[in-house]
């Protein structure tokens, strides 16, 4: 297993040569001029191209490319165009934020998707798995930045329950942005869960379970939905690591002080340095969490444990 | 039986959804309640040991020679203080470092201020001609963005430090209101000799010195009790504004209470904190000068016939009454120079709206038809605003077609862009008499990014250079505005309205026309 | 080709003897078992009429084409027939004289696995993937008998013994066995228990064919060990001439010649019975041509008013058509469901 292991984080390295030169030379060929985007109105054209020459803006793609990353691979991974602060640093400090959100809305959604999609499943073609199955769908139709202005107008200023942004008041400042992350995340998850369930329900090794005598709460429960999991934490694990870089608009709408909204920034602003400092660190953070769900994978399934380890 | 079941079930909650969203606040009339200056006054309440605020963008850098950023500029204006300042109001320059100056020659060459005595630093240091000195050569020369006197450079040729308290300021030329120009904040020279640069930056000697910050969410002030005037004026210790992603959270947040103050709010949101009866709306004339620029790069638009044809064309009140709702959030404008700028002659109006004229030029240079292509942003007020102009044009006998593009390359596109006119905006405040049309329209500009040239408006500029004296100048400049606005290098349209909402709570109040003017050290909460 | 005469409707007093059923002595006791699936589109009718008695430590072979009921007849015996499209209707279904469908779910759970198991036809899907084969054999150990895990983990261990797998791959998972060595741990699955009656539902197959051979020597073999009762259900006549003791064909939902299984393979009296031992290839005659039956299953969504076997009967009348045939007692052990023995004289072909 440890191989194995070690073989995908050895993998890692050239993904973040990859996505790094992807990032940095899109952004570069992006149009517009970053130092004309960070001055703004306030310098003559001498002045500008001074600048540039400066901030070393006049070299060529690649040197200024390698000299980027080897300054990320000693650990600098560059200043903020605009203010000047430290990348990492920032990164760092609000990280936190975004993991415990995500967290969080990861938790409600297994609370909620797997029961439902196993229910769904179990009372196929009920009323139940109809109740069920709409409301997943509505809920993967709705749009995340209009339920949170939804939410945020009905506890936070009609009921005045919960605060209506920011991350100040403890467990509070948590619940409106993870329900917004969590209902869709959990509308897919029902799904996956419900087909998955479905797929299982009429395999043969239950019929032998049954036929020895297991209650049905167990069959379903722990012989069949073991089964199922595979591709449920498959979907899962995906919308966690989306959570990263991809939470920007509830961090918008509840100004979350999460990573998301320094990507956007910083891609916005035209601020190359730093916006492929995030792609990388956001890359390191997706591939871990992908390693760990394929490591859970193998916990789960032991045909996958085999095809690692090779036995 | 099962489809009719799915179907039921969507229709219900799609009602109850639409239910929630057409909640309306509906607020009582408020009681007769004292103001909090009086409530502060009568020894009824007292002030709150920490006010937040709420603003729509994290601090970037409290170094005020760090970053262009509003908020930068308003954080910094309470962090530190500059040798002269120009009221926002009455147009007056007054000495704030500098107690007084003087003219040491006479014919405006060598300019000599005198420091006040026994300013602290927040560093404990004192002020003194060295920190003048070494801050406007740092600011200079040093890597960093912001220019203390942008397309100002060449005027100084030295800075000395005679005395302590004495410091000059040698041009290379004649300069009649070069003191307008040193609105600059001083840096101290003792922080940098003894900390890191990063960290000596923040260091000034205004009313509040930089408190917590957290990234991403808060940035805070702290009172500084060694501020040379006294801290009378400040009776909040602690300010603290919380970062916000979007202005709608900030308006979220300020009608919930939890932030109590916050100038930067978007113009949709005045009538719901209007009917609000918790929230109190303050509202001045800002400086944020709304203008439809002009590609004078395209032979076309050199004939100054075909620039009348547009301004002609267009009809100011339509774009108020559509884009700032019926004159609520901006009036409009009739000079480049606006209303509140130094040196505003009322008198000179840029041409009216006058569509048959329009058309009758149009016809005259045997252009009807005329296509014109209008460059804006997807933001509402710019795409708005092209729409209206589309529609006048069009009224008028133009082609005019709108193209929408990426605000993020706004600049580069003004300058190298396709286009025929585009929806601007620009902060038009400054103390210095020709900072704007000086920037606008000569030779290199800075921000000419149209590329505008005329030798009738650099010999008419430099007229007012020459001028002896500032009320030479003034009338001079008054010859200016009148030139601009018969030669329409671009069409000025409207001024904003600057807006702050408060709890009912808050005094001190201070509203500047935009945000990098604002002074929030005067606030505070009673509690 | 046999001779037809025309019958009369009244049944002739022969053929309504049934011998006397001993008390006590059936494990399995079934009577007039019916079931059908409804769906949307139809109802399919499944097993219509079935009796069953199996005795102690007997062996009954339950043959027949693939569609003709069978599993779903044993599935009823353990009231495992999936609900929703299933409906079961029977005067009796009696596992160790006690009635299965009046049993409560904790009931049939203590059932299952104790009293009566069964082995299903492809090992390769029977088995839970995820689990290790010890658990899952200790699994019913722990559901049914009162031991403490680490008993039931050596149990299971001996079980993997009895049926020739060493006791340490317990703790391997399914897909690192093979087909043959899949369906003995199913075999010890089901016998992990002791229980009196085993239900093997075409348990070899899947398998090949030597493989084949070392399952039933084994199946055989425990059954003498146990002294388990079994039904084996297969469509292979080899298989029933090797393991079993008494023999019922089925066709289309009912039960069509029963007796033992001397009355069935050297007595054959149902045409369709014939059929069968026709179509299997003849090992002294390589030359000939492959006799099967002529026509098809009949549809399972349509009774037939006459007997379901008339349109491909080389021996039908007219009023096989039309009639259902009677139960017919040959003997005290031998009974046939067939019309034409109205007639003293008629036989069919085979045993001549």
């Amino acid at each position: 297993m440890w191989k194995y292991i070690c073989k995908r984080i050895a993998v890692l390295i050239p993904l973040v040569f990859l996505v790094s030169f992807i990032v940095y030379a899109l952004m570069d060929f992006a149009p517009g001029d970053p130092v004309r985007s960070l001055v703004g109105e306030n310098m003559t054209e001498e002045q500008l191209e001074q600048k540039r020459e400066e901030l070393g803006f006049n070299d060529p793609l690649i040197v200024r490319y390698g000299r980027y990353m080897k300054g990320v691979f000693q650990g600098d991974f560059g200043k903020s165009m605009y203010g000047g602060k430290d990348v990492l640093t920032e990164y760092m400090s609000r990280l936190p934020y975004t993991l415990k959100l995500a967290g969080l809305a990861i938790l409600l959604t297994i609370i909620i998707a797997i029961p439902l999609g196993v229910i769904a499943a179990v009372k196929h073609n009920s009323w139940i798995d109809t109740i069920a199955s709409t409301t997943a769908m509505m809920g993967l139709s709705i749009p995340g930045f209009w339920l949170g202005l939804m939410l945020m107008l009905l506890f936070s200023l009609q009921l005045e329950w919960l605060p209506t942004s920011g991350a100040e008041d403890g467990i509070k400042s948590y619940i409106m942005p993870a329900i917004t992350l969590a209902v869709a995340n959990a509308s897919l998850s029902t799904r996956t869960t419900r087909s998955s369930m479905l797929d299982q329900i009429r395999a043969d090794y239950l019929r032998t379970a049954r036929a020895k005598g297991v209650n049905e709460k167990t069959v379903i429960l722990k012989h069949a939905l073991r089964n199922a999991l595979i591709p449920i934490i498959t979907i899962i694990g995906s919308q966690f690591t989306v959570m990263f870089s991809g939470a920007v608009v509830v961090e918008s709408v509840f100004s979350w002080p999460g990573v998301g909204n320094l990507t956007l920034t910083a891609i916005r602003g035209h601020d190359i340095t730093a916006a492929t400092s995030y792609a990388i660190l956001t890359t390191v953070l997706t591939a871990v969490t992908l390693l760990a769900v394929d490591v859970l994978y193998a916990y789960i399934d032991p045909r996958i444990k085999a095809q690692y380890t090779g036995k | 039986m099962k489809k009719l079941l799915a179907i039921l079930l969507c229709a219900c909650m799609i009602l109850s959804l639409a239910a929630c969203g057409g909640k309306e606040e509906e607020a009582p009339a408020p009681e007769d309640t004292k103001t909090p200056e009086e409530a502060v006054q009568s020894g009824e309440a007292k002030i709150a040991e920490t006010l937040v605020i709420g603003y729509d963008n994290d601090l970037d850098s409290a170094d005020p020679y760090g970053s262009t950023s509003s908020q930068c500029a308003w954080y910094t204006n309470a962090t530190f203080r500059t040798l002269v300042k120009s009221d926002y109001d009455t147009g007056e320059l007054v000495g704030v470092l500098a107690e007084s100056w003087n003219d040491v020659n006479g014919d405006a060459t060598i300019w000599e201020l005198k420091l006040l005595e026994g300013v602290k630093f927040h560093d404990g240091s004192t002020l003194d001609a060295e920190d003048v000195k070494f801050t406007w050569e740092y600011a200079k020369d040093a890597a960093n963005v912001v220019k203390p006197i942008a397309s100002a450079d060449d005027m100084v040729k030295e800075v000395i430090a005679v005395d302590d308290q004495t410091v000059q300021f040698v041009l290379n030329y004649a300069i009649p209101d070069f003191i307008s120009y040193l609105e600059i904040k001083i840096y101290s020279k003792d922080a940098f000799d003894s900390m890191d640069p990063a960290e000596a930056g923040l260091i000034g000697c205004g009313p509040y010195k930089v408190g917590e910050l957290v990234s991403g969410v808060s940035y805070a002030l702290e009172r500084f009790d060694d501020y040379y005037e006294g801290t009378e004026q400040f009776p909040t210790k602690t300010i603290v504004c919380k970062a916000f992603s979007d202005n709608n959270s900030a308006v979220a947040a300020l009608q919930a209470g939890e932030i109590s103050y916050c100038f930067r709010l978007p113009a949709a949101s005045y009538r719901t904190l209007d009917s609000d009866s918790k929230v109190n709306l303050v509202t001045r004339p800002g400086v944020m000068s709304y203008y439809i620029g002009i590609n004078h790069r395209k032979a076309v638009w050199q004939d100054v016939d075909m620039r009348l044809a547009l301004a002609k064309a267009i009809n100011r009140d339509d774009i108020i009454n559509v884009v700032f709702e019926g004159g609520i959030t901006a009036s409009r404008s009739d000079n480049f120079c606006i209303a509140s700028g130094k040196g505003h002659d009322a008198s000179v109006k840029a041409p009216a709206y006058d569509v048959d004229g329009a058309k009758a030029l149009l016809e005259k240079c045997g252009k009807v038809g005329q296509e014109v292509k209008i460059m804006a942003t997807a933001s509402a007020g710019s795409k708005d605003m092209g729409e209206v102009v589309q529609a006048n044009l069009n009224a008028a006998g133009f082609n005019a077609t709108i193209d929408l593009v990426d605000g993020t390359n706004w600049t580069e596109l003004k300058k190298t862009g396709d286009y025929d006119i585009f929806v601007g905006d620009y902060c038009s405040y400054s103390g210095a008499l020709l900072y704007n049309f000086n920037r606008f329209f000569s030779d290199g500009g800075t921000s000419n990014m149209f590329d505008f040239h005329s030798d009738e408006f650099m010999e008419a500029i430099d007229k007012v250079r020459a001028c002896a004296t500032y009320d030479e100048m003034v009338a001079e400049f008054s010859n200016l505005q009148v030139w601009v606005a018969e030669n329409v290098p671009l069409i000025p349209v409207a001024v904003n309205t600057a807006f702050a909402g408060a709890r009912t709570n808050v005094g001190g109040i201070k509203l500047a026309p935009s945000d990098n003017l604002q002074e929030v050290c005067y606030l505070y909460a009673t509690e | 080709m046999s001779m037809f005469k025309k019958f009369s409707k009244k049944q002739t007093a022969a053929a309504t003897h049934d011998p006397a059923t001993f008390d006590g002595e059936y494990v399995l006791n079934v009577e007039n078992l019916n079931v059908r699936f409804e769906t949307d589109d139809a109802t399919v009718y499944a097993v219509n009429g079935i009796d069953l008695k199996l005795k102690k430590k007997q062996t009954l072979g339950l043959v027949g084409e693939t569609g003709a009921g069978k599993t779903t007849t044993v599935l009823s015996l353990l009231n495992l027939v999936p609900d929703p499209p299933g409906v079961v209707s029977a005067d009796r279904i009696e596992v160790n004289g006690r009635e299965v469908t009046k049993m409560s779910a904790a009931e049939l759970q203590t059932m299952r696995g104790k009293e009566i198991s069964m082995i299903f036809q492809d090992p390769m899907t029977s088995l839970n993937p995820v689990m290790t084969v010890g658990d899952q054999i200790a699994e019913s150990i722990l559901l049914h008998e009162n031991v403490d895990k680490k008993t039931a983990a050596k149990l299971a261990g001996d079980m993997l013994e009895t049926v020739g797998i060493p006791a340490e791959r317990g703790s391997e998972y399914p897909h690192q066995f093979s087909g043959g060595m899949k369906q003995r741990v199913v075999i010890a699955i089901a016998l992990a228990c002791h229980p009196n009656i085993l239900i093997a539902d075409e348990p070899t197959t899947a398998l090949d064919v030597t493989i084949q051979a070392q399952v039933l020597e084994l199946m055989n073999g425990l059954k003498e060990k146990y002294q388990t009762s079994m039904v084996m259900i297969t469509h292979d006549l080899g298989i029933v001439a090797e393991t079993c003791d008494e023999v019922a064909v089925m066709y289309a939902g009912r039960i069509v010649e029963k007796g033992t299984l001397e009355d069935v393979f050297r007595r054959t009296k149902h045409p369709y019975t014939e059929g069968l031992f026709n179509s299997l290839p003849k090992m002294n005659d390589r030359s000939s041509k492959l006799t099967p039956i002529p026509g098809l299953v009949p549809d399972p969504t349509v009774i037939p008013e006459g007997c379901a076997f008339a349109e491909r009967c080389p021996y039908a009348k007219e009023s096989c058509f039309t009639k259902h045939p009677e139960n017919r007692w040959v003997s005290d052990t031998h009974m046939v469901v067939c019309d034409a023995y109205d007639d003293p004289d008629f036989h069919i072909k085979r045993g001549r």
